[in-house]
């Protein structure tokens, strides 16, 4: 069996109340491929990742990650089975400074006790140390050194955004789930946005798998995409295939005139 | 210009060589130069004020674990605190151990009920868990008082001669520091204050401390960073349990005899930790020593005012010291949110930062600053500028 | 060593021990019924204080921890000016009867009322509301701070020691009510009646005022949603400030119906405040039909277990344990609304 899927959501499906949030989606996602999920405003693409995080339990359907079920595994395990992710509206810890956090990033990757860390053993000081020096590598490659010693909460939104893909990288994942990534970036930003995911997946090997409202950026790099609408997909397949497909115009547009209103 | 003599006289401060041995020779003779103030002399109220200042400093040490690092607030560990005083007691009593031992065991029973605290607080938050862990404080001296099961492990207490919950403690001499005199508690606490402080110190700096931040600045992000919320909430009860467990041990020596009554015990012991935490500083641990400081011997100035004050003028002033905490917390509140420590630092900070840096700070936020290297980018969006 | 020593104390618990503790086997429907209308009673009060409490959450969204002690230094004011009213005594320091007549009492406690409401408003307004960004431990620390504030003041003003409280004239007389027959009789006094008829009536009227009036209903919305309600022109301050208000009213009130039992002193409220924040968490912290419920509750449970648990000392463990397992089953009380939180 060549080629298996790395994430494989079946049936995916959850309810809120009385509102289906999510029905019966289902989707693959290849290892190395760069794969979008869209749609209109409220579709459910947040709630999607939401479930693959586990800070949701779906209804209906399971969701597999290289192989394992992630349907039975709790939120912090998430990153252990080699999943990272960025947050719509930046979940940095904002009181630590940006090494802090990327050094957080690395909690799993850390094995020493509380022990070794309240008595100073050379285990832990070890182990702080390499964490460290992968921190400044990552934050080399993204442009990002000299905001080490900042702290998170004053840097500007798009430093922020940036920061969050570094704390992401960090801990050597084997997939990562952009949510928004180019949401408060100009045009130029995002052209530039474009490429690094590009060179990041390339460089760092990973699978990438982002939600996005920009349709200049899904466009530009992603290789194939899912459409989801009140819940359900409604599309998938190549950009150029999505572009023209009546219904996901029509799913769009069904949201413009929205706001027209 | 001032701003670098100021730099100059605080410089000595800042290099590690000098830092501790100064700190150590300040401490180590503190019993002798803290007789500089009048209303110091050298009787045993002062050193008593000393000890208790120490046994404070180690509890709230623990509790800034718990509320600065991590962000959950306690009003229990006044019971944590009293069940470490009464473990320990009944190591020394009872089982008539060496001292080291009884902190031991006091230590583990006070990681013991800090558990068991922190269990309930996995599923209430704020101010439920405050209210929850308030019960507590107030729960326990009452058992503690009423229990005869309890009394029955100190000895009959259907006899003529004992009361239930008090328990007399017997002192000790061990390795030199005899637990029996002022002075030698004062040093045997120090070296238990300065343990508890170097672990502490290393929790702080470490993925433990992280974590905790992490767990307070954003419950999602930490568990997405793999962080169990449930492993690191006991975790930071129950180490804040073994610092109260601790402390209650030492003042088991210093007290002699324990009573369930004592206000040390009473919830409103729990409120004065919040208030030392919040003096000195969230989240710090030499904010944690100094704001006990605080809260222990001024106190004893603003008694001597009292007296005096009730000397020349007759009148007495009832409960001073309850108007004396409750300006304190307040005033503490809206002028000095971050404590002394963080007053200190932000004082040291405008004085000694030029105005320049200033300035440059502000543009660097209008420019567009995605910074990416260029070997990151694509050919044809590798140099160009924005704007 | 610090002088204020018995404040909070565990003392508290053990005046209401002492009271009913004679031999602890018996369960019958008679000591048993004595229990649990002795335990209405002191439930009533406690109920009283914990709709204040639910009122202040609701309104500000933070526990005030200095409830019992605001309630306390009310009722030491209505002291005042009873001492002020009546004319009898030959000095000031002399005690005061233990009953007065209605005039007097009801006057005294318009006054009262006048300045819980006093208090209540320039608390809220100087000192909760500059804070309401920041963080939770502030506010707490704040409320607790006025607290152990006004525990020093009514120290310093009034001193430590127990001071008779008057009742009403109305409560002198014969017990209204029996339950039972024969010997096997259960008095409730006219204080017992008092208390419930109090606790009552005050329900009814908040339970009218929330349901049917603007000025309710609009305290209502507030709770529920502040950023609605302010964009629908309800003035959220002024709310804000009246709901403290009311509910430092009602403390006021039950320090007035517990002092003549406990006697008045600077630690009266500790124990009923207390048992008042384990009845609002039980009956939900948002719900005031709930406070009502939970103070009914733990009053009867707290008595049941002091009286028949005494020497396990069980007795103030026993509300914290009500908390616990109850949040653990209901994390929002018996009747407290979940609230959602979006992630």
């Amino acid at each position: 069996m060549k080629n298996e899927a790395l994430l494989e959501i079946e049936n995916l499906g959850i309810r809120f109340g009385g509102l289906r949030a999510v029905d019966n989606f289902s989707m693959q996602v290849m290892p190395g491929e760069i794969v979008g999920l869209i749609g209109p405003n409220g579709a459910g693409k947040t709630t999607v990742f939401n479930c693959i995080s586990r800070f949701y339990k779906p209804n209906e359907g399971r969701i597999m990650f290289g192989g394992e079920e992630l349907t039975r595994r709790s939120a912090d395990q998430v990153i252990r089975m080699g999943i990272a992710r960025t947050f719509q509206n930046v979940e940095l810890f904002k009181t630590m400074t940006v090494l802090d956090n990327l050094l957080i990033g690395q909690h799993t990757r850390q094995k020493h006790s509380v022990f070794a860390d309240a008595f100073w053993l050379p285990a832990s000081r070890k182990a702080d140390k390499q964490a460290e020096q992968h921190a400044h590598e990552i934050l080399l490659r993204l442009g990002l050194e000299g905001y080490a010693p900042r702290i998170v909460q004053n840097l500007p939104f798009g430093v922020q955004k940036m920061v969050e893909m570094a704390r992401a990288l960090v801990s050597q994942p084997k997939m990562i789930l952009l949510d928004e990534p180019a949401a408060g970036s100009n045009p130029h930003e995002t052209y530039k946005l474009a490429d690094l995911i590009e060179h990041v997946r390339d460089e760092f090997k990973v699978t990438v798998l982002l939600v996005e409202h920009d349709m200049s950026l899904v466009m530009d790099i992603c290789e194939r995409l899912y459409v989801l609408d009140f819940g359900k997909k409604i599309a998938d397949g190549l950009p150029a295939e999505i572009q023209n497909n009546p219904a996901v115009i029509e799913a769009y547009l069904g949201e413009k005139e929205e706001v027209l209103d | 210009m001032m701003g670098t003599t100021i730099k100059k006289a605080f410089g000595v401060l800042s290099l590690p060589y000098l830092r501790w041995p100064l700190l150590a020779v300040f401490l180590l003779t503190l019993p002798w130069t803290v007789l500089i103030f009048p209303w110091y002399n050298a009787n045993n109220f002062t050193y008593n004020q000393l000890n208790l200042w120490l046994i404070l400093s180690i509890v709230v040490i623990g509790l800034n674990l718990l509320t600065g690092l991590t962000g959950m607030i306690s009003l229990g560990h006044s019971a944590i605190y009293a069940v470490g005083a009464y473990v320990a007691g009944w190591f020394l009593a009872v089982m008539q151990v060496p001292f080291p031992i009884a902190i031991i065991g006091a230590a583990i029973g006070g990681g013991i009920v800090g558990f068991i605290l922190g269990l309930p607080a996995l599923r209430l938050s704020g101010t439920y868990l405050a209210v929850a862990t308030f019960g507590f404080a107030i729960g326990v001296p009452q058992f503690l008082a009423q229990s005869k099961d309890v009394a029955r492990l100190y000895g009959d207490p259907d006899s003529a001669t004992s009361k239930i919950g008090i328990v007399a403690v017997p002192k000790q001499t061990w390795l030199g520091f005899a637990s029996g005199s002022d002075l030698g508690r004062y040093y045997m606490f120090l070296v238990v204050l300065a343990i508890m402080v170097v672990l502490a110190a290393g929790l702080w700096r470490s993925r433990t401390g992280r974590a905790l931040r992490a767990v307070r600045d954003s419950e999602t992000a930490a568990q997405a960073m793999g962080v169990s919320l449930s492993r690191y909430k006991v975790l930071a009860f129950t180490i804040s349990g073994i610092y109260a467990g601790v402390a209650g041990a030492l003042y088991s020596f210093q007290v002699g005899q324990l009573d369930p009554t004592d206000s040390q015990f009473a919830p409103v012991e729990a409120v004065i930790f919040l208030a030392a935490i919040i003096l000195g500083g969230l989240g710090s641990i030499s904010g944690a020593i100094v704001g006990s400081a605080a809260l222990t011997l001024l106190p004893t100035a603003a008694n001597s005012a009292t007296r005096l004050i009730a000397e020349t003028t007759g009148i007495r002033l009832e409960n001073f010291e309850a108007i004396f905490y409750g300006v304190i917390i307040i005033a503490c509140i809206f002028y000095m949110p971050n404590g002394l420590v963080g007053a200190f630092k932000s004082l040291y900070e405008r004085l000694t930062t030029p105005k320049v840096i200033e300035v440059a700070a502000d543009e660097e936020v209008l420019e567009s600053n995605l910074a990416i290297p260029d070997d990151m980018l694509n050919e044809e969006h590798k140099g160009v500028q924005v704007n | 060593m610090f002088g204020f020593s018995q404040f909070f104390a565990s003392d508290a618990g053990a005046v209401f021990g002492a009271a009913l503790a004679q031999n602890k086997t018996n369960f019958d429907l008679f000591t048993v019924g004595q229990n649990v209308v002795n335990g209405l009673r002191f439930g009533s009060i406690y109920a009283l204080v914990a709709m204040g409490i639910v009122l202040i959450y609701k309104s500000s969204d933070v526990v005030n921890f200095g409830h019992g002690e605001m309630g306390m230094f009310c009722t030491f004011i209505c002291f005042a000016v009873l001492g002020a009213l009546l004319p009898a005594r030959l000095s000031p320091s002399d005690p005061l009867p233990t009953q007065v007549e209605l005039g007097s009492y009801l006057l005294a406690l318009l006054v009262t009322l006048a300045f819980a409401a006093l208090l209540g408003f320039v608390f809220e307004r100087f000192l909760l509301r500059p804070l309401s960004k920041a963080p939770i431990l502030s506010q707490v620390m704040v409320t607790i701070g006025a607290g152990i504030l006004l525990y020093g003041f009514a120290s310093l003003i009034w001193k430590s020691d127990q001071k008779v409280f008057p009742n009403p004239e109305i409560v002198d007389g014969p017990p209204i009510l029996m339950i039972g027959s024969g010997i096997q009789v259960i008095p409730i006094s006219r204080e017992v009646v008092m208390a419930l008829v109090i606790g009552g009536i005050a329900s009814l009227v908040l339970f009218l005022f929330f349901k049917y009036t603007m000025v309710g209903t609009a305290i209502r919305a507030m709770a529920l949603n502040p950023n609605a309600a302010k964009l629908m022109g309800v003035n959220v301050g002024f709310l804000t400030g009246l709901t403290w208000m009311i509910a430092l009213g009602l403390a006021a009130i039950a320090g007035m119906l517990i002092a003549p039992k406990v006697s008045l002193s600077p630690t009266m409220m500790a124990g009923v405040a207390a048992n008042a924040f384990a009845a609002a968490v039980l009956g939900g912290m948002n719900s005031l039909p709930g406070a009502i419920v939970g103070g009914l509750l733990i009053g009867i449970i707290d008595n049941l277990v002091g009286y028949y648990f005494l020497d396990a000392g069980l007795r103030g463990l026993s509300a914290f344990i009500i908390i616990v397992v109850v949040l653990t089953v209901r994390p929002n009380g018996l009747l407290g609304k979940t609230v959602r939180k979006k992630v």
